[in-house]
């Protein structure tokens, strides 16, 4: 029997459509995956087997009959579980939770089942999405695939443990401060925060409304783009949705970077950065000039307000979400995800609006950086993978809070809500290092362009992971 | 802006005020001379937010 499970999704959506592999196939291939594997690694929270069974069936019998829906069409994915998905339970990581059954679906599950996307189950998460570990008091740590004694990152850790390990073909994450992009560099696949906007939020729990962004995960560049054009496009019931039409990145996908202005922000991106860490990104750049591209030295101070605002505005909006079950429930929360809800109580709204004001400002500063270059690289985390329960970490033998860290270099793109993606870039220590591409609003198809060419400099060091 | 040693005084637990006067200590310490910066043009921003554009969404 063929194993799909290693398979990219672009690989597994060719055979599905050539008709060279069944979708029924396909999804018992992954289902037995999740079945022999999840005990050990904790990605998902609820798996559908019959559910999940039902619809490649049907997928099945429309692709037989001529009724193709698109690359997603009978491709077995999961989802991670603060989207809702009707008549199953979403926990959003929360023992609260626990019996929320939805009444309707999240706008990117209704993009997923128009597209014909086989939906395999929820994934694990950190707790409310409030955190970038995925350890969850309730319902259990996410291991990371490649060494179970390094995070998994998060929030979005569960999809991203999946996609790495072959229990998941590609996935929907959440991001409101790296939440796609952190555990998409700890487990050496492809993570993507689009454009603030893109994708619809309606369905997905709220961890900060103006930060917050739902985005693709794969195994490789071309299975996010293809994930990317099913699920974005706009949304009335998402008051942040943007009026555009559904991207269309996967078929433009384009290496040639011979005209491509990198920015070089040493200050923002290298500052207090692993040296192996740095030396892995700094290879990636030349081998990108090498190839073509421009990299182009530009000093940005005014970013180093970035880290502030986000703060500020992350956990003010994160207490105003919680504020009454914290105030009626708070044993009911883990110890992280409490502190985390009472530092976002501290804030005066003088000290959120000034948080905003921040924002705005850096927002023109950055863009009109971008008449001058087309993306900025730096690395995705400025230290290698820690372990679990890593709380201090060493950057150049200087110890650093490790969940600052993790948080620290990603952020910028939440705030003004860019394009932002992470790829392997090489490994330090048997561990993946993600390099980082920020483009501009609306720029997801460069972002994903100067991914697709790091992709090719590395060989995909998915080839490397023992699926 | 909160001092930090206002910060956690209607706390009961004294180790979670301590906990919390220090992550606002610290935070304070991030917020850099970038505010004394600002111009006016962003003074009246609304909380919404456009990437596309530099001011309010609505």
């Amino acid at each position: 029997m063929t194993d799909f499970s290693t398979m990219t999704l672009e690989t597994v959506s060719k055979l599905v459509r050539e008709q060279s592999a069944s979708p029924v196939e396909v999804a018992e291939t992954v289902l037995d995956r999740i079945s022999s594997d999840d005990p050990h690694l904790n990605t998902y929270i609820s798996v559908f087997r019959e559910q999940a069974l039902h619809s490649a069936s049907v997928a099945e019998r429309e692709i037989r009959s001529g009724v193709y829906r698109g690359p997603l069409h009978g491709v077995p994915m999961g989802i991670k579980d603060n989207l809702s998905m009707r008549n199953t339970v979403t926990t959003v990581g929360s023992s609260m939770h626990c019996n929320s059954v939805s009444s309707v679906n999240a706008g990117v599950v209704d993009k997923l089942a128009s597209a014909g996307a086989v939906i395999l189950g929820k994934h694990n998460l950190h707790e409310f999405a409030l955190g970038v570990t995925t350890e969850n008091p309730h319902y259990g740590t996410t291991f990371n695939p490649l060494n179970s004694a390094k995070i998994a990152g998060g929030s979005s850790g569960g999809g991203a443990a999946a996609v790495a390990s072959g229990m998941s073909i590609g996935t929907i994450g959440s991001d409101t401060s790296g939440s796609i992009r952190i555990p998409a560099a700890c487990c050496g696949i492809v993570g993507l925060k689009p454009t603030y906007g893109r994708v619809s939020r309606y369905g997905c729990f709220p961890e900060a409304w103006t930060l917050d962004h739902v985005g693709p995960m794969g195994r490789s560049v071309a299975d996010v783009a293809l994930i990317l054009d099913a699920i974005t496009g706009f949304d009335p019931r998402d008051h942040g949705s943007l009026d555009y039409p559904p991207t269309s990145t996967a078929s433009q996908l384009s290496s040639d970077v011979r005209r491509l202005r990198i920015g070089f922000d040493e200050s923002y991106f290298f500052s207090n950065v692993d040296a192996s860490v740095a030396d892995t990104v700094g290879h990636v750049l030349r081998q990108l000039e090498r190839r073509g591209a421009s990299v182009i030295p530009i000093d940005l101070p005014e970013l180093d307000a970035a880290e502030y605002a986000l703060t500020i505005i992350d956990t003010s909006e994160a207490s105003t979400v919680h504020r009454t079950s914290l105030a009626r429930r708070p044993e009911r929360y883990g110890e992280d995800v409490r502190f985390l809800l009472e530092c976002g109580q501290l804030p005066s709204a003088i000290d959120y609006l000034e948080a905003q004001q921040i924002r705005s400002s850096l927002k023109w500063v950055v863009s009109t950086a971008f008449d001058a270059v087309d993306v900025f690289i730096g690395p995705t985390l400025p230290i290698r993978v820690p372990d679990l329960g890593e709380r201090e970490s060493l950057v150049n033998g200087h110890p650093v809070d490790t969940i600052e860290s993790l948080m620290r270099i990603v952020g910028l793109a939440n705030l003004l809500g860019l394009p932002s993606v992470s790829v392997p870039g090489g490994l330090v220590d048997d561990m993946p290092v993600g390099v980082q591409i920020v483009g501009p609003p609306l720029g997801e198809q460069i972002v994903l362009d100067t991914a697709f060419c790091v992709e090719q400099i590395t060989c995909g060091i998915k080839e490397t992971v023992d699926l | 802006m909160s001092q930090p040693d206002e910060i956690g005084s209607n706390c009961s637990d004294s180790n979670r005020a301590a906990e919390l006067a220090q992550y606002w200590e610290s935070l304070i310490l991030k917020r850099g001379s970038h505010m004394d910066s600002l111009g006016p043009d962003v003074r009246d921003i609304a909380v919404g937010f456009d990437p596309r554009v530099g001011g309010a969404h609505d």
